[in-house]
This record gives structure tokens, C-alpha cells and sequence, in this order.
């Protein structure tokens, strides 16, 4: 249950943001040559809240593409390192539920019991997040099957969540820092006529999903087919091996890191970036590389995200977004690679007696 | 004076390509004098054979990598001028803005990098950074600035991006424009203080003086870089104007045994381009503030004196720099805008553009199917008309060196330094060319 | 200690790739501060015959008689960098290669054709002379890698290529994909390490860096065909920088 609930009409709802432009960075979709980004906000006017889904996820603002881990100074004695100390507090705006729970997901890698990455850690603790629920589907969209969408169905873990509902927002909050944001603002209670429309947008929407995953004993299927024939295939006819896949996922968190040198050997700023499983020499260690071919990098995406990421860390990689397929040059589709080697399950049919 | 001179001059450094200086005098008396263009051919006229109309420009951009902008704006008009394109006042701004961009940059590298070292008594310019830091660390600034010039309007300085046919794929800022303006402004005191720098080594440009023909192009409404017509300007005065499409009549190419690079002549055994012959045809239309260092440096048109060439490029740079400033604050009213581009369809035809880049004037002649694919090219390039040039002043300046008893440690610098002031392209002028044309 | 000698030659090139060095600016003078440049025709007057520590080479060799100049700087280096795709990999030089030799010279040369300074037989990378210990692609160069690359050798770290292709670059940046432009781009195979300048700048990727190691090519023409390029514009589009690549690698189904 939100802890509170109001309605807030739109236009008092852009002034709101206009006065925590002045202590947050605002981030929120806008529009850019045709598609939708996430942005730094300088106009409010400039956020499209219903875009339908964007290139790259709110993640690049907490888990960035290249961001600096620490800078290194040479000293006459030895070395001082310097970490990044402070980032400014940011406010995410129209984050829809996949792209939350993406997020949480992240969450999960980062921050473990034993170990709690620094600048992941900076970043997510001055983040506010405002989510929004959706108000389209989209011909990729499998968020319903992967039980991530089209509305938020979670209690923690962010800060707002925003319906739509025509002339205003329902506008519900979830964490202590929300509530004191709202308080100011005196804003009418939600009734529950309120949550009633709410409930019906969200049956509606769920009726509109053209693409579905039937996610039951997925992780055992995919891990008992590694030799399916469906990822050679693949691999061979279409793979491109570009990595926009995993560029484009909301939850890939593999990194790289480099080391920027100054001539004069004084400084050295250390530098973290996206790095891809599908990049040829990624699982290239001393000796040898142990996924050389297409094939092995092309599953291990499709695996990671749909079975081996549940033992890992509890849930699956993949929240049903869409983006890969999309942005795929050969629009490689893993919910149809999961679906033919569920429809064709070698090791069953191998136990039945029919191959 | 009866010396013995043999000269061989392989690679000539400090210029771009490779060229070979030959000299052989025996007691006095001239046996040979030749200049040589040994560089490699590369064939850019049979590789965009074939190539769709959309990639023709960046093709040609990779004859020479200091005059890339000036291959790629010649080479869109040309592909224009075939399929009849259009293109709006707001593009045609901004390609005088890049036209004045490469002038900038070009001329400060040749000054500074290439003849400077000659003036002050250096090999290159490396020690002078150690002896003269001041004026290298100025060099700099202003080189780089130069390359943030044409960078924003095109994409980058070298093999340019976003030069398309109709327009441009990307457009700079406003903002981008004003930042232009302010660095630009900065850089004004560094202009002055080359004008004091090429003034203190004045003495040490040579004396030489040889009539020649000069050609460039001539435009009503401007100092002609980026249109117009073809201008003649013999050394009697006569003026001739000639029409871009019939440029053949002036260049008449012919090969020689000593050159992979085609020769050309027109009224007189050779002529010459580049910012001198600019000059002495449209000095009345330079820029107002170009003609004080002109005035301040003691240049006078008509100068026949190719070492002069380099001077000539100082005030052509300022020159570009003041109609730069111009031009920005002349887009910076309006603003720049979002323009759709103009459609078109390609067609078979053909094309011809004229323009004049830093070495001087540049034809491309491209002929394409109905399908915009180009069937056959023709890019005559500045330092080819140049080279006959080289040559006949190099047949008037030895026998004058020998005669003023210069030995060969002098006469070695002063060919050198004639070579460099003419600041040849000698990568870009082994292009060969088709001489049939179907009409 | 002494700085390491370095020294600049050019071949069959368009010198864009040395010029791009002199827009270094500040990055230029950190460098001369860091190494002796003792040879550089194109800028310097002074030339050395002695040993070398680093020779940077430019242009493709694509002339029998520029075999002995190669060989003497190979012999003198101890380490060789053939920078700028003309010597990488035969750049855009190599576009002449599928023709005969002679033909090109006919249809360019005409009745002259026969003089011998005419000679040259295929655009090659300057591997294809002399041993060469590291390639830097580009058409230019782009400083930041070239920078990179020299500032590793110093530090005695292996300097390495991106052997991603330029979607990660472009992705990052969040460009419009071309394809969704209607346009073709290369950049899925494409070798990335530029920041994906030309989709930036709002043109397709004509891999001017070569491509990645085991780019599925076959699959790259029917993404290319399905975008509406005839087949066998398709075939040639990859090579404008990459014949050498394309016609001694992989033969397109």
C-alpha cells in the first residue's frame, strides 16, 4: 500500500518540477531526431511523458557508460588516490515500471551484503526516483510475462509513482523522501474513483500485449539445451556480433576499465566503461578465450538474461523490454529463440523416447 | 663565376608530396635543371568509377589531406551542377564560412610550419620551440583554432563529414557559432604579432622577378574563392574572363617524361595559381582590414615575384579571418535553422565546378548514369598547373644564381625555398586524368 | 635518460593522417616534451640515418622501387607503426586493385601509359613490405587513439585495438541509428575506435577502420539488401576502404 496517494493536475505538476530544478538535476525523456532519450532536463517543458519507451535506460545515470573511478597522483613517496567524493542528487522522471525494476535489478549486482560498489553506491543513493506507469504497449513489449509491467506492482525500492489520468496525475509516494517533498505542496487527496480508473487502465493494457514469454521451468529448459540447434543457427545466419543488444539492455552491467596515463607518468585517471559478452575477446583470460565463437556469445545472452541470472542473483536478467530485438540490425528476437527451444526441448524429448 | 653545382634534392622536405630538385652546372655552364614529380600515382579517377553520386565527395577528399575541404566542396558542387540542386542561402553561407576556414588554416600551417623555418635560419620548426616558443606556441593556437573552424561546420578539419549534396547532415549551434566568434576574436592580437614577425624577416624573402600568366577565379560580388568565373591576367594587364565549363581551354594538359604529374599551359609556356595570382587579380576585393597588413608588409599587385606566394597567403588568411567574422555575425542574426533539404533525383549528366582552395583553382568534372552512378572523372588539381610554372622559373633563377656566384649550399636553399613558397600539393597533383569525354 | 627518437615517413598517402598531427595543439607540445622527433619530412628539414626507437608510417606501399627506402627503416626501428588505414590495411589506395594494373593506367594515362615512373602494382599495407609491430586504422588517424597508442609505448604497456564494432560507440552516444534513418551503415562490423564520428555527424559508418576480427559479412549484405541497396551496390559498398580486406579474407556468398 503507497503511503500516501494525491491527485496533482498537470500543469501544477510542470511548476513542482520547475522548483526542484533548483536543488535536483531533473532527468526525463525528451525527444531526439525522431526517438526518445533520457536526458538532462534545462526545460521542463522539453519532457515528454508519454514517450513510448526510450534507446538507452535511465541506468546510464547511475551505472554510467564511462565514468571515473578514481584518479591516481604520483607522489615523491608512493601514490595518493582520490575517488569520486560527490555527485550531485539527481531526480529520474518517468521511469516505467521494466525500466524500474531494471534498476532494482542493478540494485542486486551492485550491491551485495559482502560488497557494495563505490560510485553505483554514490550515484543511487542521490537518486530520486519518479516512476511512471505505462500507457502504451509496444509490438515488442513482453514486460506482462516477465511479471515487470505495465504498471508497478512494487512497494519499495523507488520514490513516486505517477498514472496518468488525463487533465492530472495520481500521484502516489513510497519513501520517506517523497512524502517531505510532497508536503508543501497540500495537494487533494486520491479517492478511490481514483484507484478504480487506475485498476481499469491497467487491465486494459495488459489486454494489449502481442508478444508473451511463458516463463515456467524456462531456467531448467534453457540450461538442459546448450547445444539447441537454434543458437548456431542463429549465430551463423544472423548474428552481427555489434553488441547493440547489450548496449541497449537496461540490465547488462559487464564493465571495463582503463587506465588514463598523463605523459609525464604524474596522474593517472582510472576509468570504468560498457564492456559487451559480445565483444569476441571478452571471455578472453590468460591463455585462452573460452567463448571464441559467435554461437557461445550469442547464448550466453540469451541464457544469462533468461536462466543463469536467477541463480545468480534471484530473478531474471531480462524485464522484458524489448529493446534488444529493436535495435538488433537483424532484429534477433530471444523471446523466439527461448520459444523454439522450449517447443523443441531436446533433452524431454530425448528422456520421452523421441529423439 | 665558373662553379661546378650538382644538386640533387630527393624528396624536398618541408612540402607536401614528394618532389626532386636537379641541378647540374659544370664550370659555370647550365647542364641540367629540373624539377620532378616522382610521387606515387594513386588513380583517384578510376576509383570513383562505378561509385554511387554519395560517396563521390568523400572519395575525392582522400587526394589530399590538408586540401580535403576544398576536394569535397568542389567535388558537391559538381554532383550539384549535374543534377541541377539548389541549394539555400543559409548553405551557401556556411560553405563561404568553410571556404574561409580551410584559407585560414592551410595558409598559417604553410607559413608557420613550412616557410617560417626557411626565414628564420631553421631547419624545422622542433628547435624553433625550443628557441622561439612564443611564436610556436602562437602557431599553435591559431592552428588549432583554424581546425575548430572548419570542425564545426563540417564534422572535421580533415576528410570532412557532413558536406552531402543539397546541404549539410548535421548543422553547427548557434552557440557553437558565438564560441566561434569569441576564440576567433582572441586570436586577433596573434595576427598582429605575425604581421611584426613576417615584417622582421622581410629582408630574408628573395629577390626574384618573372612575369608569368595568373589564373584564378574572378566573382562580382566577392574576392573570388568560392564562385565564379575563370580570370586571366597576363603580365600586360589584358584581362580575359572564361566560363567554368570550358576550363579545358585553359588547362590543355600534356605529360613529361620527368613527371607523374600532368603539366598545363595556356597563353604563355605556363601560368600560375595560388594566393599570388589571386592577389594580382582581385586585390581591390580584399577585405578592408586585409589590406593594412598588405599595406604594412609593402605588397603591391602586380607582384611577379613567386616567394612572394607565401605573403600573399598571410593576407589571404587575414583576409578569410575578417570575412569569417563577417559572415558568422551575418548568420548569428536570423540564427541558424533546421532547413529540409532539397529534393532531387539523380540524373545522366554532367558537372563541372570551379573553385579556388588555398594552392589555387580546382576543376572537378564528373559524368554520371541515370542512376547517379559517376561513369567518368576528371579533377585537375592546383599544383598541377603549377609545376610548369616551377619549372620556368627555375630555368630563369639558376642561370641568375650562377651568374650572382652563389654557391651550391645557397643556391640549394634558395630552389627549395621557391619550391616551398609555392606550397605545392604534389600528392594531390598525381591525378590523372580521362581525356575522353563523351559529349 | 635519453628521449626515445622518433621519426615520421610518408608513402603512397594523402598526408592527412601527419597533418592531423599538427592540429594537435597542447597534446603536441606534451608529446614533443615526451620524444625526439629526428625525422618528419613533411614539417622538418633534418634527417638521420641513425637507429630509431619508434617509425611511424604513412601511406600504403603500392611501388616495388619504395621496397629499399621500407627496409632501411625497418632495419633501423626498433619498433614500426604503420598509422592512418593507407597503411594499415591499403585504405582507400586499394579501391584501384581489382583492376588490372594496366587497365587503370590505360584508361588514366592514355598513350603515356608505357613511361616507367608510371609504374606501381597493387595499394598494399606496409605489412605486406616490411614486419610491422602495430597498426593504427583511420581515415585520418583520430588523435586521442594516436596519443593513446604512443603515450602506452612509453609506459611500456601494449597498446591495443578496439575490437568492438562502432554500434557500442554510436549506442553510448545515443545517435539515431542510421538504419532507422533508412540508410545504410557499416558500423556493426565496423572497427570501432573514432567515437563513431560519422554517425554523429549524422552520415552511415563506411568503416574506414577496417573491420572487427570475424565479421559476419554475409549476414552485414542482407541486412544492407533488406535496407533497399541493390545486391551488387551492396557487395562494393564495404570496399571503399576495405578491398584488401574484402578480396583476400572473405569472398561474400
Amino acid at each position: 500500500m503507497p503511503k500516501d496517494a494525491f491527485v496533482i493536475e498537470k500543469n501544477q505538476f510542470s511548476s513542482w518540477l520547475k522548483k526542484l530544478q533548483e536543488s535536483f538535476q531533473l532527468i526525463g525523456p525528451v525527444e531526439k531526431e525522431g526517438h526518445f532519450v533520457f536526458s538532462l532536463i534545462e526545460e521542463v517543458n522539453d519532457l515528454v511523458m508519454d514517450y513510448d519507451t526510450t534507446m538507452l535506460g535511465p541506468r546510464k545515470f547511475i551505472f554510467l557508460p564511462e565514468e571515473k573511478i578514481c584518479t591516481i597522483y604520483q607522489k615523491d613517496q608512493g601514490f595518493t588516490i582520490k575517488k569520486v567524493q560527490d555527485v550531485p542528487g539527481q531526480l529520474l522522471i518517468g521511469v516505467h515500471s521494466c525500466d524500474l525494476h531494471a534498476i532494482l535489478v542493478l540494485d542486486k549486482v551492485f550491491l551485495l551484503k559482502s560488497f557494495q560498489d563505490h560510485n553505483y553506491r554514490l550515484r543511487r543513493e542521490n537518486t530520486l526516483i519518479m516512476a511512471l506507469n505505462c500507457t502504451k504497449v509496444c509490438p515488442t513489449c513482453f514486460c506482462s510475462s516477465m511479471g515487470t509491467g505495465p504498471f508497478v506492482e512494487l512497494d519499495k525500492g523507488f520514490d513516486f509513482l505517477l498514472t496518468d489520468c488525463g487533465e492530472s496525475y495520481l500521484i502516489e509516494s513510497f519513501s520517506e523522501k517523497a512524502k517531505d517533498l510532497l508536503l508543501p505542496l497540500n495537494l487533494p487527496q486520491a479517492d478511490d474513483s481514483l484507484f478504480k480508473k487506475k485498476e481499469q487502465l491497467f487491465q486494459e493494457l495488459k489486454g494489449r500485449f502481442i508478444k508473451n514469454l511463458d516463463t515456467t521451468n524456462l531456467v531448467q529448459t534453457l540450461l538442459e539445451n546448450q547445444d539447441h540447434p537454434v543458437w548456431q543457427r542463429t549465430a551463423e545466419e544472423r548474428c552481427l556480433g555489434c553488441t547493440n543488444c547489450t548496449m541497449v539492455c537496461p540490465t547488462c552491467f559487464c564493465f571495463n576499465v582503463k587506465d588514463k596515463i598523463s605523459f609525464d607518468l604524474k596522474e593517472c585517471d582510472r576509468v570504468r566503461y560498457w564492456d559487451s559478452c559480445q565483444e569476441l575477446h571478452f571471455a578472453e583470460v590468460h591463455g585462452a578465450n573460452y567463448r571464441s565463437s559467435r554461437k557461445a556469445r550469442l547464448r550466453q545472452f540469451v541464457t544469462h538474461k533468461l536462466a543463469t541470472w536467477v541463480e545468480q542473483f534471484g530473478c531474471f536478467g531480462c524485464i522484458g523490454c524489448g529493446r534488444c530485438m529493436y535495435w538488433c540490425p537483424t532484429h534477433i528476437d530471444l523471446t523466439e529463440m527461448a520459444k523454439e527451444v522450449q517447443k523443441s526441448n531436446f533433452k524431454r524429448m530425448r528422456e520421452d523416447g523421441y529423439a | 663565376m665558373e662553379q661546378t653545382i650538382n644538386i640533387n634534392l630527393n624528396h624536398v622536405t618541408r612540402v607536401e608530396g614528394h618532389g626532386n630538385i636537379i641541378v647540374n652546372a659544370t664550370n659555370g655552364k647550365l647542364e641540367r635543371c629540373e624539377w620532378q614529380i616522382p610521387e606515387s600515382p594513386r588513380f583517384f579517377e578510376s576509383m570513383i568509377r562505378g561509385r554511387h553520386f554519395s560517396e563521390i565527395a568523400r572519395i575525392t577528399s582522400r587526394i589530399c589531406g590538408i586540401c580535403s575541404v576544398g576536394h569535397q566542396l568542389a567535388s558537391i558542387k559538381a554532383t550539384e551542377k549535374a543534377f541541377d540542386i539548389e541549394v539555400s542561402p543559409q548553405t551557401d553561407k556556411l560553405r563561404r564560412l568553410l571556404k574561409h576556414a580551410e584559407n585560414f588554416d592551410s595558409h598559417l600551417l604553410h607559413v608557420y610550419f613550412l616557410v617560417a623555418p626557411d626565414l628564420m635560419g631553421a631547419p624545422s620548426v622542433i628547435p624553433l620551440a625550443s628557441s622561439h616558443p612564443e611564436i610556436i606556441k602562437r602557431a599553435l593556437r591559431l592552428k588549432a583554432v583554424a581546425s575548430q573552424w572548419s570542425g564545426i561546420i563540417c564534422g572535421r578539419s580533415t576528410h570532412p563529414i557532413r558536406i552531402i549534396p543539397g546541404g549539410f547532415s548535421k548543422l553547427p549551434t548557434n552557440e557553437e557559432l558565438t564560441q566561434l566568434k569569441k576564440d576567433l576574436l582572441e586570436l586577433a592580437p596573434d595576427l598582429e604579432a605575425t604581421t611584426q614577425t613576417l615584417l622582421s624577416l622581410a629582408e630574408k624573402v628573395p629577390n626574384f622577378h618573372r612575369p608569368t600568366e595568373y589564373i584564378g577565379l574572378v566573382d562580382e560580388k566577392e574576392y573570388g574563392l568560392y564562385a565564379g568565373k575563370i580570370g586571366s591576367l597576363m603580365p600586360d594587364g589584358t584581362r580575359t574572363l572564361i566560363e567554368t565549363a570550358d576550363y579545358r581551354f585553359i588547362t590543355n594538359e600534356w605529360v613529361s617524361p620527368l613527371s607523374t604529374a600532368k603539366y598545363t599551359k595556356h597563353l604563355m609556356e605556363s601560368y600560375m595559381v595560388g594566393a599570388l595570382a589571386r592577389i594580382n587579380l582581385n586585390f581591390d576585393q580584399l577585405h578592408p582590414e586585409a589590406k593594412k597588413p598588405a599595406e604594412a608588409l609593402g605588397f603591391k599587385t602586380p607582384c611577379y615575384n613567386p616567394y612572394f606566394n607565401s605573403i600573399a597567403q598571410y593576407i589571404e588568411a587575414c583576409h578569410s579571418f575578417f570575412s569569417g567574422l563577417d559572415l558568422i555575425d551575418d548568420l548569428l542574426q536570423k540564427g541558424l535553422v533546421e532547413e529540409k533539404a532539397p529534393s532531387y533525383q539523380p540524373k545522366a549528366a554532367r558537372g563541372i565546378s570551379a573553385l579556388d582552395v588555398p594552392r589555387g583553382i580546382l576543376f572537378h568534372d564528373y559524368e554520371y548514369d541515370a542512376e547517379g552512378i559517376c561513369t567518368s572523372a576528371n579533377c585537375i588539381i592546383p599544383t598541377n598547373q603549377n609545376h610548369a610554372n616551377i619549372q620556368e622559373d627555375m630555368d630563369k633563377l639558376v642561370p641568375e644564381m650562377l651568374e650572382q656566384g652563389r654557391n651550391q649550399k645557397e643556391m640549394e636553399l634558395g630552389l627549395e625555398m621557391l619550391v616551398r613558397a609555392y606550397d605545392p600539393c604534389i600528392s594531390c597533383s598525381t591525378h590523372y586524368l580521362d581525356v575522353t569525354f563523351k559529349k | 635518460m635519453d628521449k626515445p627518437k622518433v621519426a615520421f615517413f610518408d608513402f603512397t598517402s594523402c598526408e592527412g593522417c601527419q597533418v592531423e598531427i599538427t592540429n594537435f595543439d597542447q597534446q603536441l607540445l606534451n608529446l614533443l616534451e615526451a620524444v625526439d622527433i629526428v625525422e618528419f619530412r613533411e614539417i622538418m628539414k633534418e634527417t638521420t640515418s641513425d637507429p630509431l626507437d619508434i617509425a611511424f608510417i604513412e601511406g600504403s606501399f603500392s611501388r616495388d622501387q619504395d621496397l629499399p627506402g621500407l627496409k632501411n627503416i625497418r632495419q633501423r626501428a626498433k619498433i614500426v607503426i604503420a598509422y592512418g588505414s593507407c597503411a594499415a590495411t591499403g585504405g582507400i589506395n586499394a579501391l584501384k586493385n581489382h583492376k588490372p594494373d594496366y587497365q587503370y593506367k590505360m584508361e588514366v594515362y592514355g598513350a603515356d601509359a608505357s613511361m616507367p615512373h608510371l609504374e606501381t602494382h597493387k595499394a598494399l599495407p606496409i605489412s605486406a613490405a616490411v614486419k610491422v609491430d602495430y597498426s593504427i586504422p583511420g581515415c585520418p588517424i583520430n588523435r586521442d587513439e594516436f596519443v593513446r597508442v604512443v603515450s602506452d609505448l612509453l609506459h611500456g604497456k601494449e597498446p591495443y585495438l578496439p575490437n568492438y564494432a562502432v554500434c557500442i560507440e554510436c549506442k553510448k552516444k545515443e545517435n539515431l541509428c542510421r538504419f532507422d534513418n533508412r540508410e545504410v551503415c557499416l558500423g556493426p562490423i565496423a572497427r570501432a575506435g573514432c567515437g563513431a564520428i560519422c554517425p554523429s555527424n549524422n552520415v552511415p559508418c563506411e568503416a574506414c577502420r577496417g573491420f572487427v576480427d570475424t565479421p559476419n559479412y554475409a549476414s552485414m549484405i542482407e541486412v544492407m539488401v533488406n535496407s533497399g541497396l541493390k545486391k551488387e551496390y551492396a557487395l562494393t559498398k564495404a570496399r571503399m576502404f576495405s578491398a584488401n580486406i574484402l578480396d583476400n579474407n572473405l569472398s561474400p556468398k
